[in-house]
């Protein structure tokens, strides 16, 4: 029973000392110049975070709504309104399905990234250069994630409309 | 020993019966402080809490917020099709898509070395 006990704490030692020695790794990546540079713009650079975080915010708000109202109010009804005269939507419903999961993906990624940057604009540069570049370097990761979420949903958009523009043509001809 | 943790569990009941209103008032802060609790862990874990324009620090992004004159009605999701109902509804799919593509969100490098001037 001791000797099982001792072996778990020897275990728990070691791994908090790779822990620790990959944080102190990932820390040293960065450069006493760079850490520098940190110090000297930190001041105009909390400035600048703050404007892109009511920048961010304001944006995610409007797309935000956009894409509801064009799934909630155009998408979803068209593909009811299909449904309920029997005819054959299904392109159009797989579409609309892809943008309901991407915006939940949206919606994540910018949770995240809000929530990073919001960290990152708690942290005193001045005093924290290594933990502000770090959390910079996951807010960067984070943003790329929300950018990417946003270019799929804007894709699946233009899809959307024209899968539409080829049900239209079909539902012409077959009733001309 | 039974008699005594009886004699004390009457004391703590009449204890509790002299002091009604106080315990009244002790029981309800703390419910409402619970209740709080719960309140702000569902906004801080769904998300509302950063999509809250309304936080202090948010004032530039909420001026930008406009609302719109007209709303939005839609599509409906009931009645017949025909080309003329497929026509509406491709005019208003346009206009929505046309304001979805108009505007280039998050992207850029606005996080980069560069832009923060890290690397100079």
């Amino acid at each position: 029973m001791k000797s099982s006990i001792l072996i778990l704490f020897l275990m728990l030692l070691i791994g908090l000392f790779f822990s620790s020695t990959s944080h102190a790794e990932s820390d040293e990546n960065i450069t006493q110049e760079k850490i520098a540079h940190i110090r000297e713009h930190c001041v105009e650079n909390q400035a600048s975070l703050n404007r892109l975080r009511q920048a961010d915010a304001f944006l995610r708000t409007d797309r935000g709504n956009l894409y509801r109202t064009i799934s909630d109010k155009l998408m979803v009804p068209l593909n009811q309104r299909l449904a309920s005269n029997s005819l054959d939507g299904g392109n159009l419903i797989g579409l609309a399905a892809d943008f309901t999961e991407e915006y939940d993906r949206f919606y994540g990624a910018y949770v995240d990234y809000a929530s990073s940057l919001t960290e990152l604009l708690s942290i005193d540069c001045s005093r924290q250069p290594v933990t502000f570049y770090s959390t910079l370097l996951k807010t960067r990761a984070y943003r790329q994630q929300v950018a990417e979420s946003n270019q799929k949903l804007k894709s699946l958009i233009r899809q959307y409309g024209e899968e539409f523009v080829r049900f239209k043509t079909a539902y012409s001809k077959a009733n001309q | 020993m039974n008699e005594n943790f009886e004699q004390r569990q009457t004391a703590a009941v009449q204890s509790i019966k002299r002091h009604q209103f106080g315990v009244l008032i002790i029981g309800s802060i703390l419910i409402s402080l619970f209740l709080v609790y719960v309140a702000l862990s569902l906004y801080a874990s769904s998300g509302t809490l950063q999509l809250d324009l309304s936080r202090p620090g948010y004032a530039e992004a909420r001026r930008e917020v406009t609302r719109e004159s007209e709303v939005f009605k839609g599509f409906s999701a009931s009645g017949p099709i025909d080309t003329e109902v497929l026509d509406d509804f491709q005019t208003m799919y346009q206009q929505k898509a046309k304001e979805a593509a108009s505007v280039e969100a998050f992207g850029g490098d606005v996080l980069s070395d560069h832009s923060l001037q890290l690397d100079r």
